[in-house]
C-alpha cells in the first residue's frame, strides 16, 4: 500500500516537473522525486538489511540534499532569469507527460519481467520517469532543466533498478549513484563556467559554437 | 632483423622526444634529425648486408589485439625498398634542420618532427611487416602523419584543400586495400604473409579480383593516372622535406605492395600484365604532357612523378606479361627496370625536390615565370639541379638512364616474338618511352632555363642567395648518388639476382643467363662512356690553351646587341612549350586568353596561360559536386541543436523498444 501511493507520488511529482514554470521548483520536485525513490528499496526489500539502508541513506543524502544544492549554488552564480523556457508549451507537455506514461503502461504490460517485483505500477511509472527526463532534456532551451531531466531520467532508471531488486545486486544502484554524481558535479561546474565565459546558459546560442555557420556570417577567407 | 628494430625504434622515439621540446625548436629540430639520421644509418647499412649476402629473415611476431601478429621479416624485395628509403629519410631529415629555420617563431616545429619521424618510422616498418593487419596499421599511420606533414603550414587555404583532398582520395584507396586483405585472410584462413604464399592455390579462384583491388589501392597511393590527382596537390602544399620524402619515397609502398601481392596472387594472366602496362603508359605520358604546361615548379615535379610511376608501372605490366608468354628475357628486363627505376628515382626525385625547395625558399615563390637567373646566385643548387633534371630525362651517365636502357633493352629483344601481344607491348614500350623520355627532356629544358637561366624576371629572383649549408649537403650527396649509380651499373647489376628470383619466381639459371648478359651491356656502356670523358677532357683541355692567348670578355646574359635589355623579353616558360603544349591542347586543355585588339593602335594585352588537369576538371570536381549536393540534401538533419538530437536517440530508443516489444 505504502509503496503504491510512493509510486503515485512518483508520477505526480514527473507531471509536476514538466508543468511548472519555474526553475526553483523544479529543483525543489527533484529534490522531493530523490527522496521517494531513496526510501523505495527500503519497502521493497521487505525485512530489515543493512545494505537497502546504506544505500537509501546515501541516495536521500546525494538525491535529495546535495544535487538541489548544487543546481541551487549553480542557478544562483550563474545569474539566469529563473524562468524554464520551454520549446513546447506548458499545456502541451503536460499532454505529452500524460501520452508518455499511458505508452509507459503498455510497455509495462509487454515487458515479461521476473514475477517476483512488487506491484503492477513500479514498472511503468519507472519507464514514464526515465522519458519524461529524456522528454525535458529535448523540450527545455537552458543548460540547467537538461541537468534536471537526466536527473529525472536517473530516477526512473533506479526505479527501475528497485524493481527488479531481488534479481540484481544493490551494488549495482550503488555504482549507477556514483556515476551519477560525478556526472552531476561535472555539469554543475560546466555550467557554472559556461555562463561566466558567455553570460547565459542558453543552449541555443551555443549552437554558434558549432562549424556549422551559416554562410552569410562565416568570415572570408584568404585566396 | 633486430637491426631494423632498433632503427625504426630510434626513429619513432626521437620523433616524440622532439615532440616534447616543441618550445625550443632548435633542440627539437636537432634530435628529430639526429634520431632520423642514426636510425637511417643504422638501417641502410642492415639493408645492404642483407642484399650483399643474399639473406632472408621472417619472425613470427607475438600476437597483438587479437586479429593480427607483429610478424616481421626481411627478403631482397624488402631491404631493396628500405635502401632508397633510408637514405631519403637521413637526407631530407639533414635537409629539415635548415629549412625549418624561417618557421622557428610561428609553428610547433616538435610537432613536425614528430609527425616525419612517424613516417619514416611507418614506411619502414610497413615495408618490413609480415602480416596483413600489421601491413595496413603501417599503411594507416603512413597516410595519417604525412597527411599532418602536408597540413604544416595550414595557414593557406590551397595547404587546408590539399590535405583535404589527399586524405580522402587515400582512404578511398585503403578501402580497397582491407577489402583485398580480408579476401585473402578469408580465403587462406590467415593474415599472415607466410600463410598467404602457402596458400596460393587457395587463392586462385579470386586472384583476379585481388589483381583488380590491389591495383587500386596500391595505384592510388603510387599515382597511377587516374588516380593521380592528389599528388598535384599535396606535394606543392607540403613543406620541402616532406614532398621530397612522399614523392621519392612513400609513393613507392604503393609499388612495393604491388609487387608484393603479385608474388602472392599466383601465375599472372595476360590481361593483368597488358593493365598495368597500359595504366603505366598512359601515365607516364599523361604525367609528362601535364608537367609540361605548370608554372608552379613543385607541382610540376609532382607530375612529374605521375609520369616516372608509369615507367615502373610499365616494368611490371612488361615482366608480368613475359611471365605469362614464358619470355624470361622479357620478364626480367622488365622487373629489373622497373626496380631499378623505384631505386632511380627516389634519387633524382628527391634531388630536385630538395633543389626547388631551396629555390623556392630563398625567393619566395614557386612560380617559374618570374624566376630566373639564378644560376650565378646560387651554383651548387644550380649544379646538382641540373645534374636531377638530366638523371630524369634519362640522359647518360645518370642513373634514370639505366633503369630506362633495361626496359628498352628488353623491348628491343622481344620485337620479334612470335605472339602479338608481346610484339605490340613491346613496340609500344620503345615508342612510349622514347616519347616519355624526349618531353622530359623538353619539360626540363624549360624548367633549368627558365628558372636558373638567363636574366632575373623580378625582384624575387635577385635576392636569392645560396641556401645554408646543410640543405646543400643534401643536394650535393644525392647529386653524387645519381652519378655514382649511373656508372657502378656493372657493379650492382649482379646483386639484383635474389631479388629477381623472389619477384619474378623465375630458374636460378635463367636470372644468371640475364644477369651476366645485362653486365656485359653495362660494363660497354661503360667504356663508351670512358671515350666520350676522354674525348671531352681533351676537347676542354685544347680549349683552354687556345683561349689562355686570348681575351674572354664577359657580358650580361640576353644583351644581344640591344641598348636596353629586359628581362621581358626573354621566353617564358609557357611560350618555351607552346608548340608542345598546342599540339597535344586536344588532351591538354590548356586555358590559352590572349586578348588582341584588332585597333589600328593595339592596345596593351597580356596573354594568360592556365593548365589545368583535365581528369580533375571533367571527372573529379562534377562528381564531387555532385555528391556534395546530394549530402547538402541531408543537411537539414545536422542542425546543431543539441536538443533535437537528443529526440532523434529518444525516438530511435522508443521505436526500438516499441518495434521489439510490439
Amino acid at each position: 500500500m505504502l509503496i503504491n501511493i510512493l509510486i503515485t507520488f512518483l508520477l505526480i511529482t514527473n507531471i509536476g516537473a514538466v508543468a511548472s514554470s519555474r526553475l526553483t521548483y523544479c529543483i525543489k520536485i527533484v529534490a522531493a522525486q530523490g527522496v521517494v525513490i531513496g526510501i523505495l528499496p527500503c519497502l521493497i526489500y521487505g525485512e530489515f538489511a543493512l545494505l537497502p539502508i546504506v544505500i537509501a541513506i546515501f541516495t536521500i543524502t546525494v538525491k535529495g540534499v546535495i544535487f538541489p544544492l548544487l543546481l541551487g549554488w549553480s542557478l544562483k552564480t550563474a545569474q539566469v532569469a529563473r524562468e524554464v523556457e520551454p520549446l513546447v508549451s506548458y499545456p502541451f507537455s503536460i499532454i505529452t507527460a500524460v501520452l508518455i506514461f499511458i505508452l509507459s503502461f503498455w510497455l509495462g504490460s509487454r515487458l515479461s519481467l521476473p514475477a517476483s517485483f512488487c506491484g503492477y505500477l513500479l514498472v511503468p511509472v519507472a519507464f514514464s520517469t526515465i522519458m519524461t527526463g529524456l522528454f525535458l532534456i529535448v523540450s527545455r532551451v537552458k543548460a540547467l532543466t537538461q541537468v534536471l531531466g537526466y536527473l529525472i531520467m536517473e530516477n526512473g532508471i533506479y526505479a527501475f533498478g528497485v524493481a527488479l531488486l531481488r534479481e540484481q545486486p544493490l551494488l549495482v544502484e550503488l555504482g549507477v549513484l556514483l556515476d551519477m554524481f560525478v556526472a552531476v558535479f561535472v555539469m554543475g561546474i560546466a555550467i557554472f563556467h559556461i555562463s561566466r565565459e558567455f553570460d547565459h546558459i542558453d543552449t541555443h546560442v551555443l549552437d554558434n559554437l558549432s562549424d556549422r555557420i551559416p554562410a552569410d556570417i562565416r568570415p572570408t577567407e584568404e585566396t | 632483423m633486430f637491426e631494423f628494430i632498433l632503427s625504426v625504434s630510434i626513429i619513432f622515439t626521437s620523433g616524440i622526444i622532439a615532440c616534447l621540446l616543441n618550445r625550443h625548436p632548435g633542440k627539437a629540430s636537432f634530435i628529430g634529425a639526429a634520431g632520423a639520421v642514426t636510425g637511417s644509418a643504422i638501417g641502410l647499412i642492415a639493408s645492404i648486408r642483407i642484399i650483399l649476402n643474399d639473406i632472408t629473415v621472417y619472425k613470427k611476431g607475438i600476437c597483438a589485439f587479437n586479429i593480427g601478429t607483429l610478424s616481421t621479416g626481411i627478403d631482397q624485395l624488402s631491404a631493396f625498398f628500405l635502401i632508397p628509403l633510408f637514405i631519403l629519410v637521413a637526407v631530407s631529415s639533414v635537409y629539415g634542420i635548415q629549412y625549418l629555420k624561417p618557421f622557428y617563431a610561428k609553428k610547433p616545429i616538435g610537432s613536425f618532427w614528430l609527425f616525419f619521424n612517424l613516417l619514416a618510422a611507418s614506411m619502414a616498418t610497413l615495408v618490413i611487416a609480415r602480416n596483413g593487419v600489421f601491413f595496413l596499421v603501417a599503411w594507416e599511420i603512413m597516410s595519417l602523419s604525412s597527411y599532418f606533414l602536408v597540413t604544416f603550414e595550414d595557414e593557406h587555404k590551397s595547404v587546408r584543400q590539399a590535405g583535404i583532398i589527399y586524405l580522402i582520395v587515400n582512404h578511398i584507396g585503403v578501402m580497397f586495400l582491407f577489402f583485398m586483405f580480408a579476401m585473402m585472410g578469408k580465403f587462406c584462413g590467415s593474415m599472415e604473409f607466410s600463410d598467404f604464399s602457402a596458400a596460393s592455390s587457395a587463392i586462385l579462384p579470386v586472384s583476379s579480383a585481388l589483381f583488380i583491388m590491389a591495383t587500386i589501392g596500391f595505384g592510388v597511393k603510387a599515382g597511377f593516372v587516374p588516380f593521380h590527382f592528389w599528388l598535384p596537390q599535396a606535394h606543392p602544399a607540403a613543406p620541402t622535406p616532406v614532398s621530397a620524402l612522399m614523392s621519392a619515397v612513400m609513393i613507392k609502398t604503393g609499388i612495393y605492395g604491388l609487387l608484393r601481392i603479385l608474388t602472392f596472387i599466383g601465375p599472372p594472366h595476360l590481361w593483368w600484365g597488358i593493365t598495368l602496362f597500359g595504366i603505366g603508359l598512359i601515365s607516364g605520358i599523361l604525367g609528362v604532357l601535364f608537367a609540361l604546361t605548370q608554372h608552379d615548379i613543385k607541382r610540376l615535379l609532382a607530375y612529374c612523378s605521375v609520369e616516372n610511376i608509369g615507367i615502373i608501372a610499365m616494368g611490371i605490366g612488361l615482366g608480368l606479361i613475359g611471365l605469362n608468354k614464358k619470355l624470361p628475357v622479357l620478364a626480367l628486363f622488365g622487373f629489373a627496370g622497373s626496380l631499378l627505376h623505384v631505386f632511380n628515382h627516389a634519387l633524382f626525385k628527391g634531388l630536385l625536390f630538395l633543389g626547388a625547395g631551396a629555390v623556392a625558399q630563398q625567393t619566395g615563390t614557386r612560380n617559374m615565370e618570374i624566376l630566373g637567373g639564378i644560376f650565378k646566385k646560387m651554383p651548387v643548387t644550380g649544379i646538382t639541379f641540373l645534374i636531377g633534371a638530366a638523371a630524369i630525362s634519362g640522359l647518360p651517365p645518370l642513373n634514370g638512364f639505366v633503369s630506362e636502357f633495361l626496359i628498352y633493352f628488353g623491348s628491343f629483344k622481344c620485337i620479334t616474338v612470335s605472339s602479338l601481344s608481346v610484339v605490340v607491348s613491346s613496340l609500344l614500350a620503345i615508342t612510349g618511352l622514347t616519347f616519355i623520355g624526349a618531353l622530359s627532356a623538353a619539360c626540363f629544358t624549360k624548367v633549368f632555363s627558365i628558372v636558373f637561366l638567363g636574366s632575373e624576371r623580378s625582384a624575387l629572383a635577385e635576392k636569392a642567395a645560396e641556401p645554408g649549408k646543410m640543405m646543400r649537403a643534401g643536394m650535393v650527396f644525392l647529386a653524387v648518388l645519381c652519378v655514382l649509380t649511373g656508372i657502378s651499373m656493372p657493379l650492382i647489376i649482379p646483386r639484383f639476382h635474389g631479388l629477381l628470383i623472389e619477384v619474378s619466381g623465375l630458374a636460378f639459371s635463367e636470372i644468371d643467363l640475364f644477369l651476366s648478359q645485362a653486365k656485359t651491356t653495362f660494363v660497354f656502356i661503360n667504356k663508351i662512356y670512358a671515350a666520350i670523358a676522354v674525348v671531352f677532357t681533351c676537347a676542354f683541355l685544347l680549349r683552354k690553351k687556345i683561349l689562355a692567348e686570348k681575351i674572354v670578355r664577359t657580358a650580361p646574359t640576353w644583351d644581344c646587341g640591344y641598348s636596353h635589355p629586359s628581362a621581358k623579353m626573354q621566353y617564358t616558360g609557357s611560350s618555351f612549350v607552346q608548340p608542345i603544349t598546342d599540339f597535344f591542347n586536344f588532351i591538354l586543355r590548356a586555358g590559352k586568353k590572349t586578348e588582341l585588339s584588332s585597333d589600328i593602335f593595339p592596345k596593351k594585352t597580356s596573354p594568360r596561360f592556365e593548365s589545368q588537369d583535365i581528369f580533375m576538371r571533367y571527372i573529379y570536381e562534377p562528381l564531387s559536386a555532385k555528391i556534395y549536393s546530394l549530402i547538402m540534401k541531408l543537411r537539414w538533419i545536422q542542425h546543431g541543436r543539441l536538443q533535437v538530437y537528443i529526440l532523434y536517440i529518444v525516438v530511435t530508443l522508443l521505436v526500438l523498444i516499441i518495434w521489439k516489444l510490439g
